[in-house]
């Protein structure tokens, strides 16, 4: 009995406190953030392959050349202050800026870059193949990238690349990340070379440094004074792990966090009302894409493809269901992206009829049965549905069958599946970048190296033209014949191959009132320049 | 007309069991909760049967332009996020749960009532090997094990069931057993042995048939759990795949619109919500009528 | 298992260097029973492997979500008990009448209900449009880290520490999930109590009670506490059941605990997760089923 009255006492005590509190408002130099963070499985720049986790740490770790804040797709002097390219394009010569000093105090150097990008191949975890797919491998990179003194890095490719592409590999903190070698290395056990203490540290390069990081609880960031690009307004960022995005959302409507960072669109609506919270948008490098897979001797005809390219209602989904989220895309190339046909450039809609013809050209005058394998968190299942729904209409049967992503990625690694949708993440905003992983596919044979390629996986073998195209436009010096190269491919793509390309992601950032700035680019969220009420 | 059928002292087992059934029958009407549980279950299959008269409206069609209505004259329950009428997916979904629930128990009943029967007469070393190996289940939250499964089997509808009828047999069985045990050293079976009846005869004449009332009120009782279990794979994407109306995956859509578009959810959580309290219910009632240890 | 737990490792976008390099590196070239045969090794000497999803140890994480989940499951146990009993117990008195029903209809609502969906709703009425409660989290983020870890159970920490400010906070985002899992051992503990109860109201020192003359109240309180062992008995075991509902009650809540760990664990084909957590929850139930038959034995007077 007793019990009972000290429990409700206290439960009554809490009410009360809740309801003569405030509301709860963030401090004015915190700002905090509400993140789903189980994705995040480790912080060290050599190992990070998850979009959430890249995010934060970005925020801590400069990459060795910066993009125009403005506009993602040019570079510009950042950690690296200036360059020169040698007229045939086999030598950049970098110069590291001069007076930046790390967190722990050790003046960055170009020893420390060389060493990260070195580090990086040895390790041969997740990101040591974003070097190898600039020919720089554990063999070669010690002659490859050399500092040639305290001040001046320098690069002698193996291939005569672009200038204007090659740069955008060393923008990646996946790849050149501005890491202190010498704390770095105090922390090494076992000749892992820092792996894993880097795995729940920071030691790089940034406006901010990571303090704190419990898994799926909790990631603090605290700032470094004195950092070189600007002057950084916040002196702390606080996420908070909080799966569900309908708890985001409300935790942003009463004011408890700064910034919601996977906002569901169902909630737009209602948070485009809300006086506490503004949405901005802006374009990201993901897309979303359907394919079939061509080892499935059902599967091969263009006209078939062609034919499932009228079945979706590409403005009426933008419209509706992904409204705010995506908008429609019919190219990998997303827009923002060197090489990306305009904006306007929408040859496909909805049409059942044609749709229908096509498809009876294709010989399936009364359409087959297929499996629908896709990711099973928004828009997936919807638009799946939708797809479905239109399917049927001219016989064709697909039966949804929804997974997680290493599921469904295991299925298209093995080729094991029969039509597939899922989105993908770009890495910079060069068209070489979407035709590397999406079309080039010398090899469509079951030894081929290259099964990262999309086009491996959905069995597509593009024809020896393309292929050479691709690898023409790496070492194009000329921008405009660059441009206009990717451009023909684009619409070779969608004439000949398997897969489908519906939208592109819009990130969308919803923040609280007492934001006033907060930058988005092409590649990412920029904490550095976010300053509040 | 009853003195001459029904009479003190049963002149056949037929008339016995008709007998027993029939007062058995007064008591349960006697508890009015059983019997509100016994109408939803009757409603549940009767809806589940005729719902291609009952819905308004084709519960696949979707229309883009019609997302996300609130409940009306004209969508009952409000529509969902692909604009598809709301309440024809609760009533399709009818049959979605009552196949899981109607396979479940045909697969359960005859292997847990195998297990545990064999387990209770043949006893000694059978008995010790089936009853660690249903312990080992039951050391597990029904949930978990039944996520587990799933998560080896794969996504979709004949596997969540598999699932969920793998975690529910140990149960059974055990309960099977225990009844085995009770009824294995009365007199008629002992008189059945020396009369030369084979283990098999006497397991399925005899014992069998005393287990069938407490089985029956333990399956209606965890038939409840069964209908949450399935919602929760459901909810987490594991049970039926899209565009399946099954009220557990139609729970994980409305999920995203809880706050602003509330039908969503709310109306096939109810329905999972009476169809369970039914079941729970109706169980209830039968084991106070079937079995007559349970409470005086 | 079908979740590769290379692929969730290395991502989509890994080529076969790298995902063969993981693979080797997890260990997963070499055959299932050599596998097992480290896993069982490892186990004996104490090293229960590293969780693919958080990089850590899987052990140092289940020391860091276990007592966020005892903490819930003991508070929903004590809601359970407060509500549960007094519920069963009042059944049982007036059984057959209308209190009987209805007492009914409230614990079976325990197990009829989608605890997820339940949670959903408490979320947006009781944080959203009330505030009376936290929203997802222990605390709220200004109380993230301010007292001293000493159990991990942020009400026992707080109060050990006399901060009663973080105590409120913590008792704000603890209530919610605490007696929504709570409904289901609400449930058993309210039948299970009206049946031990009617069970001693049907002996014959309460009809020699009652002839002597006593009250109805002083009767019952007489049989409840004959009661008491099996209460407590199955008090222990209803603890148990808690980790079921736990495991979509965590993850409404965004609750840091042992279900959501599993259920991450095991949707993201972390095998080293699974298997150990599988093992807590075999040896924990094992261990109240255990403590349950001690009780029993121990203060049980008839089975000395």
């Amino acid at each position: 009995m007793r019990r009972a009255t000290r429990f409700s006492s206290f439960f009554l005590a809490g009410l009360l406190g809740a309801a003569t509190a405030a509301m709860a408002k963030t401090p004015a130099d915190t700002f905090v953030v509400a993140s789903n963070l189980s994705q995040i499985i480790t912080l060290d720049p050599a190992a990070i392959n998850e979009g959430a986790a890249n995010g934060f740490v970005r925020q801590a770790c400069d990459a060795l050349i910066a993009l125009d804040p403005n506009d993602a797709s040019k570079v510009v002097p950042g950690v690296a202050e200036s360059w020169t390219v040698s007229p045939d394009g086999a030598k950049y010569t970098l110069k590291i800026r001069k007076g930046l000093k790390f967190p722990s105090g050790n003046p960055v150097t170009a020893d420390d870059i060389v060493w990260a990008i070195r580090r990086n191949l040895q390790l041969n975890l997740a990101n040591a193949q974003r070097l190898r797919e600039w020919d720089i491998t554990k063999d070669n990179v010690d002659t490859v990238v050399k500092a040639e003194d305290a001040m001046t890095l320098a690069i002698m490719p193996t291939r005569p690349w672009a200038p204007g592409l090659f740069l955008f590999a060393f923008t990646d903190l996946r790849v050149a990340p501005v890491l202190d070698r010498k704390e770095v290395m105090a922390h090494e056990a076992n000749g892992d070379l820092g792996n894993k203490w880097l795995a729940t540290h920071s030691a790089c390069l940034g406006p901010f440094r990571i303090t704190t990081w419990r898994p799926q609880d909790i990631l603090m960031l605290d700032r470094n004074d004195g950092y070189w690009r600007r002057k950084v307004a916040m002196k702390r960022i606080v996420v908070r792990h909080v799966p569900e995005a309908g708890a985001q959302r409300l935790m942003l409507e009463q004011g408890d966090v700064d910034f919601a960072a996977d906002i569901d669109p169902a909630d737009f609506k209602a948070l485009e009302k809300s006086p506490n919270v503004r949405l901005e948008t802006s374009p990201t490098l993901l897309i979303s894409y359907m394919m079939f897979n061509m080892n499935d001797p059902r599967f091969r005809n263009p006209k078939l493809f062609e034919a499932f390219r009228y079945l979706i209602d590409y403005q009426g989904l933008e419209a509706t269901l992904v409204k705010g989220y995506s908008v429609t895309r019919q190219s990998p190339v997303p827009v923002g992206v060197f090489g990306a046909l305009p904006k306007s450039y929408m040859p496909y809609k909805l049409d059942i009829e044609k749709a229908r013809k096509l498809l009876a050209e294709a010989g399936y005058p009364n359409g087959f049965t297929a499996e629908f394998s896709i990711l099973n968190n928004f828009p997936y299942p919807d638009i799946a549905q939708h797809i479905q729904q239109n399917a049927e209409k001219v016989g064709v049967k697909l039966n949804i069958v929804q997974m997680i992503g290493a599921q469904l990625y295991q299925k298209a690694r093995a080729r094991k599946f029969e039509l597939y949708l899922a989105g993908y993440g770009f890495n910079y905003p060069d068209a070489n970048n979407i035709f590397l992983r999406h079309a080039y596919n010398p090899d469509n044979t079951e030894q081929s190296k290259d099964t990262i390629s999309i086009a491996w996986r959905a069995g597509w073998d593009p024809g020896r033209e393309f292929n050479d195209a691709i690898r023409a436009a790496q070492v194009e010096r000329d921008q405009n014949k660059r441009r206009a190269i990717y451009e023909d491919l684009q619409r070779k793509h969608n004439a000949n191959s398997p897969i489908i390309y519906l939208f592109q992601r819009l990130s969308v950032n919803a923040l609280g009132k007492d934001v006033r700035v907060f930058r988005q680019t092409l590649v990412g969220d920029d904490y550095s320049s976010i300053e509040k009420r | 007309m009853s003195a001459i059928y029904f009479t003190e002292v049963a002149h056949s087992p037929t008339q016995a069991t008709v007998q027993r059934l029939y007062f058995g029958w007064l008591r349960f009407l006697k508890n009015p909760l059983a019997v509100a549980g016994l109408v939803v279950v009757m409603l549940l299959v009767l809806v589940a049967v005729l719902a291609p008269w009952i819905a308004t409206q084709d519960p696949f069609a979707q229309d883009l332009t019609q997302r996300l209505l609130p409940p009306s004259g004209k969508h009952w329950f409000g529509t969902d996020q692909v604009g598809r009428d709301m309440f024809s997916r609760v009533i399709y979904g009818s049959r979605v749960t009552l196949m899981i629930v109607s396979l479940v128990v045909a697969i359960v009943a005859p292997i847990g009532l195998a297990i545990g029967t064999i387990a209770g007469y043949a006893g000694g070393k059978v008995d010790t090997v089936l009853m660690r190996t249903t312990d080992i289940f039951l050391a597990f939250p029904g949930l978990v094990l039944a996520l587990a499964f799933v998560a080896a089997l794969g996504p979709g509808l004949v596997n969540a069931v598999i699932a969920i009828s793998l975690t529910s047999c140990p149960g059974f069985a055990r309960l099977a057993r225990a009844e085995t045990l009770i009824v294995r050293s009365s007199d008629f079976i002992a008189a059945s042995r020396i009369q030369g009846a084979s283990a098999v005869r006497i397991v399925l004449r005899h014992v069998v048939p005393m287990c069938v009332p407490s089985l029956v009120v333990r399956m209606t009782l965890s038939m409840a759990g069964v209908i949450l279990t399935a919602a929760g794979l459901g909810f987490l994407g594991l049970g039926a795949q899209p565009p399946s109306p099954e009220w557990g995956a139609m729970l994980a859509s409305g999920r995203r619109f809880l706050i602003d578009y509330w039908w969503m959810a709310t109306f096939p959580g109810l329905a999972i919500l009476a169809v369970s309290l039914a079941f729970n219910l109706l169980g209830d009632g039968l084991r106070d009528v079937l079995d007559p240890r349970s409470e005086s | 298992m079908p979740v590769d737990p290379v692929t969730a490792l290395v991502g989509d976008q890994a080529d076969k260097e790298t995902y063969r390099a993981a693979y080797e590196r997890l260990g997963l070239d070499k055959p299932l029973p050599v596998q097992f045969g480290y896993y069982v090794r490892d186990i004996v000497t104490g090293n229960f492997g590293t969780a693919i999803s958080t990089g850590h140890p899987v052990i140092e994480d289940i020391q860091r979500v276990f007592p966020a989940t005892v903490e819930l499951a003991t508070l929903s146990l004590i809601a359970g008990v407060l509500l549960g009993v007094p519920v069963g117990v009042a059944a049982a008195v007036s059984k057959g009448r209308a209190v009987d029903h209805l007492a009914r209809i409230f614990g079976l609502f325990g197990y009829s209900v989608p605890h997820f969906w339940l949670g959903l709703i408490a979320l947006v009425v009781f944080y959203a449009w009330l505030g009376w409660i936290g929203g997802a989290g222990r605390v709220s983020l200004g109380y993230v880290d301010v007292v001293p870890t000493v159990t991990g159970m942020i009400l026992v920490d707080s109060a050990l520490d006399r901060n009663w400010e973080v105590f409120r906070d913590a008792l704000r985002h603890i209530v919610a999930p605490a007696l929504i899992l709570a409904t289901t051992s609400t449930a058993y503990l309210s039948r299970m109590t009206r049946s031990f109860m009617l069970e001693q109201l049907a002996q014959e020192y309460v009809t020699t009670a009652r002839i002597k003359g006593l009250t109805e109240w002083r009767v019952t309180m007489h049989a409840f506490r004959n009661i008491g062992v099996q209460l407590l008995t199955i008090i222990v075991l209803a603890y148990g059941g808690l980790l079921d509902g736990a495991v979509l009650t965590e993850t409404v809540f965004g609750w840091p605990g042992f279900g959501q760990y599993l259920t991450s664990g095991l949707l993201a084909g972390d095998m080293n997760v699974v298997l150990t957590c599988t093992l807590m929850v075999g040896v924990i139930f094992l261990a109240l089923n255990l403590a349950a038959d001690m009780i029993y034995r121990v203060l049980d007077p008839r089975t000395r």
